[in-house]
């Protein structure tokens, strides 16, 4: 007899009452003395799940993040914030659940590390002794590449947004100030860069805000690149949601800005100069500060890795996670450095057992929102073969183009929900 | 909150794997060994998606109060199409038989 999905949800809806189950990983008992201690740089999304699921797949060993930062800003949901349908609050979280699973966390920032002594060092000069080392640094970005004049003084007047916190703030003040009838206008780098849908969601999410509060405004795209993550599921969106505001220069119609002038609010474009009113200019990024201020990335700006370990190729007992790392056709999200973080933290306990890391599976689940009743997604599923991340064929993809609103609804549900979860999972929240 | 301790139940995971190893010997065409620690690491790829389930996330449903069999029919259900989905029909045609098989046991026996 088939399972209803009305019998599904009740099912489950029931069980949601009960709280933790054995496949969720819970809280575990300390590890002994003489256990081997994992150190992991970084609080991100990659960071987090990594000193979580290695205790989960081994409680026997320490495991001690280090972060700076005690409250974090997830960059999921920071366009929903722009587009008013979520407060800027609820997408910060912080580390206090990932004690009670037994990770040690310290709030200080990593100055050096050691890689032959296996040491990292802290800014008040305490040594952490590892026996390997995890790092999640995120991005760093390539002020004044290829956009001319783009430096960070100049985020202070065209701000980039695209890590949360006060540039967020700014460019949700900028848009809600906006003239009537004004140019909001976004600047795309050139691939690979964090979030590859990030900055169309941006656009549709502003689109939404501003078709509320500013309906004869326009949104201006110029973009380093022909094509884009769900390119035509966003342009099926924007047709019909808000036909003729969101306007798209691809870089084979020198949508390639080339200078940005901040006091003129001016974007000097392949296409020709256009005067603004609020400009958010992405810049082209690399790996994070602590990966190329250590050797781990190579000439592309990016860390290679061996796929089954995420070991790094350059520097050995280095593991390197997330955006920075270069992970084959995985694009640099949430979801790909959560599924990372997974395969790391299985494959670190087995080495550190003196065990082969084995068969590893990784996944990528991106939604977008266009509207707050109206998401999109894709979808990619990876398996480890021939020495490297592959994605498995005849899996994966896209939503499907002319869907019903019910499915444009549901996948806008379902990106809420993603987003709960995925923080419970990585932050255990 | 639950001890994890019930995954580290070895010898019953190990029991219930050879009885599936048995049932379902792994194509090697598929290229992947059933072993306990891989399962795993698949089962804690649902949990990306499948660990709020409350609230204002309801959408996206738990699955710890589903029994194995249950489980394995709804992954049948969404690889073959018979059931339509959204992302689930993308996500099950990656996984293959065995590793349904093997998953689904391992988030069964937990169901209460």
């Amino acid at each position: 007899m088939p399972l209803s999905r009305r019998r599904f949800l009740a099912n489950t809806a029931a069980a949601g009452a009960a709280v933790g189950a054995g496949v969720v990983p819970a809280c575990a008992r300390p590890p002994g003395k003489g256990a081997p201690r994992v150190v992991v740089i970084g609080g991100g999304y990659g960071g987090a799940t990594c000193a979580r699921y290695i205790r989960y797949f081994d409680p026997g060993v320490k495991v001690t993040l280090v972060e700076m930062r005690v409250r974090y800003q997830t960059c999921p949901f920071s366009n929903a914030v722009l587009g008013g349908i979520e407060e800027q609050a609820s997408t910060i979280l912080d580390y206090t659940a990932l004690k009670t699973h037994g990770v040690d966390i310290v709030h200080a920032e990593a100055t050096a590390i050691d890689p032959d002594k296996r040491i990292v060092t802290l800014a008040d000069g305490s040594a952490l002794p590892y026996r390997r080392l995890v790092i999640s640094p995120g991005i760093s970005f390539l002020w004044e590449h290829i956009f001319s004049g783009y430096d960070e003084a100049a985020s202070s007047v065209m701000p980039h947004a695209w890590r949360g916190g006060e540039q967020l703030a700014l460019l949700k003040r900028q848009l809600a100030a906006m003239r009537a009838g004004g140019v909001f206008a976004i600047v795309v780098p050139g691939t690979p860069f964090r979030c590859p849908p990030g900055p169309y969601e941006r656009a549709s999410l502003a689109a939404y805000y501003l078709k509320r509060t500013n309906p004869r405004a326009k949104i201006l795209i110029l973009d380093a690149n022909e094509h884009f993550s769900k390119h035509d599921l966003f342009e099926e969106g924007w047709d019909s949601l808000y036909p003729g505001m969101i306007e798209r220069i691809p870089i084979s119609a020198g949508g390639l800005v080339r200078g940005v002038d901040p006091a003129r609010m001016t974007l000097h474009a392949e296409a020709g100069e256009f005067r603004v009113d609020v400009a958010n200019v992405i810049p082209f990024q690399q790996a994070g500060r602590l990966a190329l201020d250590h050797g781990l990335a190579d000439e592309t700006g990016w860390c290679p890795v061996d796929h089954q370990t995420f070991e790094s190729t350059l520097v050995p007992g280095i593991h390197v996670l997330g955006d920075s790392c270069l992970a084959g056709n995985m694009p640099k999200s949430a979801s790909s450095a959560n599924s990372q973080a997974k395969a790391c933290s299985l494959a670190i306990t087995a080495l550190l057992r003196g065990q082969e890391p084995g068969a590893m599976f990784y996944h990528n689940t991106c939604y977008s929102l266009l509207a707050p009743d109206y998401g999109i997604s894709v979808n990619g599923m990876y398996r480890y073969e021939d020495n490297r991340i592959k994605p498995v064929e005849r899996a994966g993809g896209l939503s499907p183009l002319k869907a019903s609103m019910e499915y444009r609804a549901s996948e806008a549900d379902y990106a809420r929900s993603w987003y709960a979860s995925i923080n419970r999972d990585s932050f255990g929240v | 909150m639950q001890s994890i301790s019930k995954v580290y139940k070895f010898s019953y995971v190990v029991l219930l794997l050879q009885t599936l190893a048995a049932l379902h010997p792994v194509n090697a065409s598929e290229g992947q060994g059933a072993d306990d620690r891989y399962l795993r690491l698949i089962t804690t790829t649902c949990l990306t998606c499948h660990s709020a389930g409350n609230g204002k996330a309801a959408a996206i449903p738990r699955l710890d109060g589903l029994s194995a069999a249950e489980i394995k029919q709804l992954l049948n259900a969404y690889k073959s199409d018979r059931e339509r989905g959204t992302i689930m029909n993308r996500i099950s045609k990656a996984l293959t038989g065995a590793e349904i098989d093997g998953i689904s046991a391992m988030f069964g026996s937990e169901a209460r």
